[in-house]
């Protein structure tokens, strides 16, 4: 039984956090919930008009859908190759850590943890420095050799579609590792024996006795990679979303074009941008609701 | 109580106590500071008269590129007004966005010496007309009414531009072509321009040194407005007209006849270099930055650009000997270079509007911005970063410019070097659509996403007819012609 003085030093150290993510994300958003039923061009906007939902009809309308509906069904392929990367790596290396398979067990949590700390825009203009056509070290080197006749072109979309997710996938191996070994973790040790002594195989073990009891864990690394996926930015502006390769323009790139970028580099308006993200981001919450009611029906 | 508890007790009293101790440090040094400052106040004024109120203002330089030669001019200011500092700054086109929110947020600078004015952020700017400016009469164009002219907003001016507009041109590596054995001379039609590329080809395709005839990139408006305007003028005397009557409706985007829409011709023109493999492959998929860096790499001697890629070769390698020359005369003589950016783009400099303003920072914000415009003022900005003036400087004996393009390019065509080629900047006309323009609205002037559509339509995704399709629809969303 908590005694008052435990609960308040619970509260006292959530609050920090949870007071910056009310200051700059909860309210924020319900701030700009009237502006997307006006004509605001732009945050500097002189004057601004209601106009009830012109915005979302705008957004289904000839001009922006065909971009909209591109651009959403880009962002969802890449969150299914992104949500791939979260178990090749994150689980493959919780496993690695949790059934001790290397013995220098802190280097190799840092090693995995390294990227996460690196810039997403740093670590998105890697893979396009390195494969520039007329100045990339790759480049030059497999021409050299002979392997390549022309220099390959990163920004091709089978390319992006490759790339960008293994990327990300990359970077947040160790963020997802640390999930997936917490819920290993969790684990009852006597219900992995139980399964040994059984003559299950570590493949049985891993289908039948670890994942069903990883199902919280595995529920939080899914609507992580699902509401990240779509918040990807930094990785996607590096590979050169915002200068000529649409093919990793994700969808938080698309909202930056439409509502808020520069003068010479917008293709909306801002309230249209503000529409354009709850469009997405509403059944996006929905999903991770739902997903989580879910989770608690069958978690056992 | 275990151990484990107390210890995350510790550590929370630990936290509380360094959270405190900060705020109060920090409120300690921050009295400090102003105790220390009073009291060199007070020393100041026992031994001297009483000074002009100390202000202090911010200024956004004019491009990063620019910075420390912006910030030279403005010291010549200072030196003079000792009561007053200047803070300064400056934004790329990606930070546009950063300052627009703080101005949102009412912390306007000052003085921004290049920056946008719409019909629709306008009253972010001080209206100049309600100021005592006194360089009016100076400007080359209608400096107080022109822009609201243009966007349909009347006794309103927001910014002001003492300078000619942007010339874009050819810009090559002389020592390069004459290496390469290629006459530069008399390219003074497209037939002459088109044979030179030709012979240009074969040497890059031999030269493994080289990988581009034309090198060039992406930009949302170096292509569609600095470029694509001189090659359609070049192309069709009576361009800048038809271009007017496509923004006002009475030409259809979709008229494929080219002898009528200027796109149309210049499209043509565009797919037939592309074709020919003088233009980089995919290039409306390299980024500015990725082109000039590869540009100064050396990986093309020719290029096509405006003023600011000659200073950056010239920087890059102060060998090189660059020259240039306009793209060809039309059937009436006439090259283009845009009209000044105020009325083009948009770009120009003015004073933020700020209800908080003392008046003595509004005096010397109103002094200063003067000043910047005086002749002398104007003078020294011209020679100090190679622009041509469009404002009257006689009584300072003009500016002695010697930029690399001003000499290849715009005394070279008054010297005749270009035949009877003249130079002519009048108002472009998708500019005079302007007063037509939803702000906000996909536009048919420039974007990120017309460089995509061209792309398309050069790559074979879509057709022309589809690409004027698409310029006639976004013309229809975006304009509410009278």
């Amino acid at each position: 039984m908590k005694n008052k003085f435990e609960k308040i030093s619970e509260i006292l150290f959530v609050s920090p956090q949870f007071i910056l993510y009310l200051l700059f994300t909860i309210i924020p958003f319900l701030m700009i919930i009237p502006f997307m039923f006006t004509n605001m061009v732009s945050v500097d906007s002189n004057t601004y008009n209601f106009i009830g939902f012109g915005n979302f009809k705008e957004i289904f309308g000839p001009i922006y859908l065909p971009n909209f509906s591109e651009v959403v069904s880009r962002t969802a392929l890449f969150t299914f190759f992104n949500y791939l990367t979260v178990f090749i790596f994150g689980l493959t290396l919780a496993l690695i850590l949790y059934e001790k398979v290397i013995r220098a067990q802190k280097a190799f949590t840092i090693v995995i943890y390294l990227p996460y700390v690196i810039a997403g825009l740093a670590a998105g203009m890697f893979l396009p420095l390195l494969f520039h056509p007329d100045t990339g070290s790759l480049n030059l080197l497999l021409e050299k050799i002979g392997l390549i006749d022309d220099p390959i072109d990163i920004k091709t979309n089978l390319a992006t579609m490759i790339t960008l997710p293994i990327l990300v996938g990359w970077r947040y191996a160790g963020y997802n590792m640390a999930i997936f070994l917490v819920g290993l973790s969790s684990i009852p040790r006597e219900t992995i024996e139980a399964a040994e002594i059984d003559g299950a195989s570590y493949f049985q073990r891993l289908i039948h006795v670890y994942l069903p009891q990883m199902v919280p864990f595995i529920m939080l690394a899914t609507i992580s990679c699902l509401i990240g996926s779509f918040g990807i930015f930094d990785e996607a502006v590096g590979m050169g979303g915002l200068a000529g390769n649409r093919n990793s323009e994700l969808f938080a790139l698309y909202l930056y074009r439409l509502g808020v970028a520069s003068q010479v580099s917008k293709i909306g308006t801002f309230s249209i941008g503000m529409a354009a993200s709850f469009i997405v981001n509403i059944p996006l919450a929905a999903i991770a609701i739902s997903l989580l009611r879910w989770q608690r029906r069958i978690q056992y | 109580m275990s151990y484990k508890s107390i210890i995350s007790k510790v550590m929370l009293m630990i936290m509380i106590i360094a959270l405190v101790s900060s705020v109060v440090l920090s409120s300690c040094t921050k009295a400090g500071t102003e105790e220390a400052a009073t009291t060199t106040e007070a020393a100041t004024t026992a031994t001297e008269a009483v000074p002009a109120e100390a202000v202090t203002l911010e200024v956004a330089v004019e491009q990063p590129e620019y910075e420390a030669q912006c910030e030279a001019i403005w010291q010549v200011f200072l030196d003079d007004n000792p009561n007053i500092t200047m803070e300064f700054s400056s934004y790329n086109e990606d930070e546009l966005p950063a300052l627009a929110a703080r101005i949102a947020g009412g912390d306007p600078l000052d003085i921004d010496e290049r920056r946008y004015a719409t019909a629709d952020n306008y009253e972010q700017w001080v209206n100049l007309l309600d100021i005592d400016f006194q360089y009016w009469d100076n400007f080359g164009y209608d400096a107080k009414y022109a822009w609201g002219e243009l966007r349909g907003v009347p006794d309103y001016c927001p910014i002001i531009w003492p300078f000619a507009g942007i010339l874009a041109s050819f810009v090559y590596d002389a020592g390069a072509m004459e290496a390469a054995g290629i006459d530069m001379s008399n390219l003074t039609t497209w037939d002459a321009v088109d044979a030179m590329l030709a012979e240009l080809k074969v040497y890059v395709d031999q030269d493994p040194t080289l990988e581009y005839v034309i090198s060039t990139g992406n930009h949302p408006w170096c292509w569609p407005v600095m470029l694509a305007n001189p090659i359609m003028t070049s192309l069709d005397a009576d361009a800048q007209d038809k271009l007017f009557k496509l923004v006002s409706g009475e030409t259809a985007w979709t008229n494929m006849d080219e002898n009528e829409n200027p796109m149309v011709l210049f499209f043509k023109w565009l797919k037939d270099y592309y074709d020919k493999g003088y233009f980089p492959k995919n290039f409306w998929e390299v980024t500015w930055d990725d082109y000039e860096a590869g540009l100064v790499a050396g990986t093309s001697i020719l290029t096509i650009h405006g003023p600011w890629i000659w200073d950056k070769l010239e920087t890059a390698n102060p060998e090189i000997q660059l020259s240039g020359f306009p793209f060809p005369p039309n059937s009436e003589g006439i090259c283009i270079a845009l009209p000044p950016d105020v009325l083009s783009e948009g770009v120009a400099t003015g004073i933020y509007s700020d209800p908080n303003r003392t008046d003595a920072e509004t005096e010397a914000v109103i002094k200063a911005f003067n000043w910047f415009h005086s002749p002398e003022t104007v003078k020294m900005r011209c020679e100090a970063l190679n622009k041509v003036p469009n404002y009257d400087l006689s009584s300072v004996g003009g500016a002695d410019l010697v930029g690399s393009q001003y000499l290849s390019i715009n005394k070279a065509i008054e010297d005749g070097k270009f035949g009877d080629a003249t130079l002519d900047s009048g108002i472009l006309g998708l500019d005079k659509g302007d007063k037509w323009y939803k702000e906000g609205e996909p536009s048919v002037k420039l974007g990120d996403d017309i460089m995509a559509l061209w792309g398309q339509y050069l790559s074979e995704e879509i057709t022309l007819e589809e690409l004027m399709a698409t310029y006639q629809q976004r013309w229809e969303n975006a304009y509410d012609v009278e």
